[in-house]
Order: structure tokens, then sequence, then C-alpha cells
């Protein structure tokens, strides 16, 4: 058995490539011995496959490349075999592949920067979500990831959405992924925040507090919702 | 004599080894997958759809207007023609097509009309 996260968004540009390489590589730091984590990437442009060619890549990091609207649901349960977690990067669009790849997950990280718009396609994953738990009769645990956020500044914005999200109750990250070099960095040297040079990255250690803080809430989450206590039948609600 | 303090634990749950992330693993349970037709009628409910059928959406009918025919003609009947389509809110190619009809019906033989009925069914199977 394993665990299934997936990283959705309607919207492009929201963060999910990067939440997701960065959430691969702690958990795959993570891992006890033996324990592999598979990253599958559906995302048309693949750039998670590419961060996880570009060397560095933890051993016991599987990388599972082309994944689609056919073989999504294959892929996650092949990888579920022989992996204990499979991370699952979507593209950033309304697609079938978005709502095959939910329905199979133990947990989905909408992501969402502070904008309206980003907001707004938060939204529409949480009610596709919330769709998807009532047709399979229980519920699909999910939260919403702030990312690209800066620790200096917190625009109106940004806590207005969070205030509406609150409101409604919807699930978020205490941990934002911020805004950093180091995360770009990531992308271009391949490896993790912990093999990136610190000669040649800036601002590496907070870098990396940041990720171990989420890996940290991400695997409290999912002790969470996995306990039996906590699993519910998803209950009819609008 | 000296005596310790009780220690104070001040760690919190980012403690990484507080979870066993391989019984957490374990921990999942079997969920039930839907069929894929019932997936994807909730998902195009929520606006999620597939990319298949997206595909479809933006194929473009193709023009059977596929010819140009240069016909000689005086200016102002030109202009009354153009006017004319304009007035039965037809493109020019489609004022033409029934003009032909008409003609046909008016002075040609039951094979003009036919022949005129079988093209147009041609547009229509062709789409």
């Amino acid at each position: 058995m394993s665990l299934v996260i997936v990283f959705a968004s309607s919207k492009g540009g929201a963060g999910k490539t990067t939440a997701a390489t960065v959430l691969a590589s702690e958990l795959s730091r993570r891992a006890p011995e033996g324990m592999t984590v598979s990253l599958i990437d559906a995302d048309p442009n693949q750039h998670s496959a590419g961060w996880a060619k570009r060397g560095d890549r933890p051993a016991n990091l599987r990388l599972v490349e082309n994944s689609n609207e056919t073989t999504i649901l294959d892929d996650i349960e092949t990888e579920s075999e022989t992996s204990g977690y499979v991370l699952v990067d979507l593209e950033g669009t309304a697609s079938a592949t978005v709502a095959s790849a939910i329905i199979r997950a133990d947990f989905v990280i909408t992501l969402c920067q502070g904008s309206q718009d980003d907001a707004d396609e938060a939204a529409k994953t949480i009610r596709l979500i919330r769709n998807q738990s009532r047709l399979i009769k229980n519920t699909i645990p999910f939260a919403v990831l702030f990312t690209r956020t800066s620790n200096a500044i917190v625009p109106r914005t940004y806590r207005y959405i969070r205030e509406q999200f609150a409101e409604a109750g919807i699930p978020m990250f205490d941990t934002q992924l911020t805004d950093r070099e180091a995360f770009r960095a990531m992308r271009s040297f391949g490896g993790s925040v912990h093999t990136l040079d610190p000669e040649q990255v800036s601002g590496l250690e907070k870098a990396k507090r940041n990720v171990e803080e989420l890996g940290s809430e991400m695997l409290r989450r999912l002790r969470d919702t996995t306990a039996p206590a906590n699993k519910q039948p998803e209950a009819a609600h609008d | 004599m000296t005596r310790s303090r009780a220690p104070i634990n001040l760690g919190d749950d980012n403690d990484e080894d507080d979870i066993d992330m391989g019984a957490l693993a374990k921990a999942s349970a079997p969920r039930a997958t839907p069929d894929q037709a019932s997936i994807r009628r909730v998902a195009q409910e929520s606006g999620f759809t597939s990319r298949g059928d997206k595909r479809q959406r933006r194929r473009r009918r193709r023009s059977p207007y596929t010819v140009t025919c240069g016909i000689r003609a005086s200016e102002d009947m030109r202009v009354l023609f153009q006017d004319l389509a304009e007035h039965l809110n037809l493109k020019d190619a489609e004022a033409f097509e029934l003009a032909i009809l008409e003609l046909a019906k008016a002075h040609g033989t039951a094979e003009h009309v036919e022949r005129h009925a079988a093209i147009l069914e041609r547009y229509l199977s062709a789409d």
C-alpha cells in the first residue's frame, strides 16, 4: 500500500511543479531505507521530469514520465504497488486527467498564489474534489498550499483570500512555499535544496527549513487523515 | 546534592522522527475506483473536460467553397447581386447557389434540380 498525493490546480503557473519536486525530494530524503517514492509527471510540459533527469535526483525517487488521461490511473496503481509514496504532478488545466488522479488521491494539494485568479481556480478544483468525494462516497482530503509568498510583505489580497477560505472552512497549509531563489535553482541544477551548493545559491538554509516544514506538515496531515477514526463518509453538502 | 530539573519538552510536531513514514504509508486504505464514465461525467459537471472532447470542439468545419469562379459581369450587375445577397442575409457563394437553383427550377430540367440537391447533400455528409 502507498499514499497518493496529487498536486492539482486548473491554472498554470500556480506552483504545482515547484511544490511537487520540493516535496518529492523531501519525502525521498526522509523515507526509511528500502522505501521508494514515485513522482508521476502528468503535465504535457514535463517540467517535473526535466528536473528529475537533470541530476542529483535522490536514489530512491522513481520517475514516471508522460502520464496522460488514458494511463494516469494505471500509472498510479503500478507505482502504488512498489512505492511508499506516490506524488502526481498534473497539468494546469481543467482536464479529465486531473479528475482521474483526484479520485485515486489520499491527499490533494491545491496550489494558490495570493491572487484572485488563483483563488478562483483553487475554488474550482475544490468543487471537483467535493463532487468526486460524493461519487466515491468517501472524503478525499485536501488543503490549499500558498506558493511564491513573501516573508517580508503580506499583501492585502493574499490576506483577504486566506480570510475567505477560512470562513468557508477550506483547509490551508500553515506552511507556505516562499518565493526563493533556491527553488528556482533546484529546477535549474536538478537535485534538492540539500544538494545545492551554498556558494552558488543564496538563502539555502532558509529554503531547507521551508522544505522541512512543508514535509513535516504534509506527513502530519497524512497521519491525521489516514487514521481510521478520521475517515468519514462524505456528507451531502453543496 | 545537585538536583536536576525536569526537562521541558519544547519539541513540536515538526520533529521528523515523530511520524513513521513506513507505518503511515501502510495506513492507506484501498479505495474503490469508479468507472471512467462516472469519473468523466462528474469531471465535466465540475468544468473539467477531456482533452479528447476539446479537440473535437476545436475542429473547424471545412468550407465547401474552394473554387473561385471568375464570371465577367457589368459593375452594376455585380453590385445588384451583392445587394441581393445582403438583403437575403446570404454570403455571395450561397446567393450564387440559390440563383442556380432558381434558374434550374425556372428554365432548366428536373435533372438540373436533382444535381443541385445532390451537391448540397455532399456538403452536409462531409461535415
